[in-house]
């Protein structure tokens, strides 16, 4: 019996602080993997030509996206692992409960998608400013103010921390029953597999409801809904998972 | 390969060697590549920096403005509504900024020829229309195209087209068939999901050829490829 009584606030600390000095590998991973994005980004999306009659036109096209995909496949499998026996064990080293655990991963998500964020952002311009370089004329086809960058941010630190929400709902399902992680897989296979060339399935229909959202506000709170509720089944899904068994 | 990534790699591995040479603590495992906190610490900061210093490039850099003109949407309008009047035989009222050059011109002998030079291409929409003209001459006008490619106009698009006159021969000269670089880049659909006005590739490409219109008067017999022209019956 200890005389000292901590607060649940101290043990969420502790725990953050711990997450964030001893699990360096994630971070040495999302240099790597965003690195690698760069690479393939600025190899382009695509291109095309026009040669023969007149004059020959070659239209090449850069785009973020690789960027931000490794960002958010960065933090989906970080996210994953993080509801893995092995992580879970390190957090026995604290006198801790369900809820400080819980309390502690999500705030720790919370920081790996504002790092992610950031770096995604500032990635983005690195690329921009190796395709001036090597290209010398690139043409801009979307110039974003600065209020509507603020905007776009604040959306990519949502949807990121959807994708990890996603993510560890999943892990939390799977470590409570191992066998649904095989019929998980399967169903995402099943999905994306039908979703390819048909709009109407309910997969996309789940998609387009944030991807279609063009207000700000309405966006933000459909995705902090999404991100509640995710999270809600996670926490639900780690009953009785405070003891080490 | 792009040899800027190479050497923005090269870069963070300095960068990741430097610090993993001042923070690695030499014990006696010796394992040269065993990060620890302090010097992911150290890789962290070193990629913030970078990517910080290529966001402070990139601020400046993204306001200059390419030298390609973006696409004003109510020009192909405005165009549409020239093809329609001149392909109609109709040269009156016809919207303004096309015209790119006129020409009134004798015929000495019989015969008015028009000759293309580029090989089982025509470069141009041609509209002849036969009738009565002023003083009996040939009378042409060019109006310019436009090629938009992502909602940008092809530079010097019409610099392209040459037209020569050499007594009572039109001559269409053959293209240089010069080369033409266009890169673009295109944020991420999370930084446009917001934006008013989204990039749609599918409605941001148009040729529109430069439209040549000869009035050629009946008097003079017409010697042309009619499968590369338009005849209109006036």
């Amino acid at each position: 019996m200890s005389l000292n009584e901590a607060s649940l606030f101290d043990v969420v600390k502790k725990q953050i602080r711990f997450k964030m000095k001893s699990y360096t590998g994630i971070y040495h991973s999302l240099i790597i993997l965003q690195i690698l994005g760069l690479f393939v980004a600025s190899m382009g999306e695509g291109s095309m030509s026009e040669p023969g009659f007149g004059r020959s036109i070659s239209v090449q096209s850069f785009g973020s996206g690789p960027v931000v995909a490794v960002t958010a496949l960065w933090l989906f499998i970080n996210t994953l692992l993080l509801t893995t026996r092995a992580y879970r064990e390190d957090d026995f080293t604290f006198v801790s409960t369900r809820w400080s655990r819980q309390l502690a991963n999500f705030s720790f998500i919370a920081i790996l998608a504002t790092l992610g964020t950031a770096t995604a952002f500032m990635g983005t311009n690195a690329l921009k400013v190796i395709l001036f370089w090597t290209i010398g004329e690139l043409i801009m086809l979307n110039n974003l103010s600065f209020p509507s960058i603020v905007e776009s941010l604040v959306v990519l630190f949502a949807y990121l921390v959807l994708i990890a929400a996603v993510a560890y709902t999943i892990g939390s399902i799977v470590q409570r029953r191992k066998w649904l992680g095989i019929g998980i897989s399967l169903l995402f296979i099943l999905f994306g597999t039908v979703s390819i060339g048909y709009d109407t399935t309910s997969i996309n229909v789940l998609i387009y409801f944030f991807m279609i959202e063009p207000n700000f506000l309405v966006l933000i709170l459909k995705l902090v809904s999404a991100i509640s509720l995710l999270f809600l089944v996670s926490w639900m899904a780690s009953d009785n998972q405070e003891v080490r068994v | 390969m792009n040899w800027f990534i190479v050497l923005v790699i090269l870069l963070n591995l300095s960068i990741v060697s430097i610090v993993l040479k001042k923070f690695m603590i030499r014990g006696e495992t010796k394992l040269p590549l065993k990060v620890g906190s302090l010097a992911t610490k150290g890789m962290l900061v070193g990629y913030f920096g970078i990517l910080f210093g290529f966001t402070i490039a990139a601020a400046f850099i993204t306001p200059l403005e390419p030298s390609y003109d973006k696409f004003n949407a109510e020009e192909i309008e405005r165009f549409d509504e020239l093809f329609t009047k001149l392909s109609g035989g109709e040269d009156e009222g016809i919207p303004a900024g096309f015209l790119v050059e006129e020409w009134s011109k004798s015929v000495k002998g019989k015969t008015f020829k028009v000759v293309n030079e580029n090989p089982n291409w025509m470069p141009l929409t041609v509209f002849i229309v036969r009738g009565e003209t002023n003083g009996g001459k040939v009378e042409a006008s060019l109006y310019k195209g436009f090629h938009v490619i992502n909602e940008y106009v092809v530079r010097d698009y019409m610099d392209d087209i040459e037209l020569e006159w050499q007594e009572d021969r039109l001559t269409i000269k053959g293209l240089k068939n010069e080369a033409i670089t266009m890169s673009f880049f295109k944020h991420d659909f999370v930084f446009q999901q917001l934006e008013e006005e989204r990039f749609t590739p599918s409605t941001a490409m148009s040729e529109q050829y430069p439209i040549l219109y000869i009035k050629v008067p009946d008097s003079v017999e017409l010697e042309v490829d009619e499968g590369a022209v338009h005849i209109v019956e006036s």
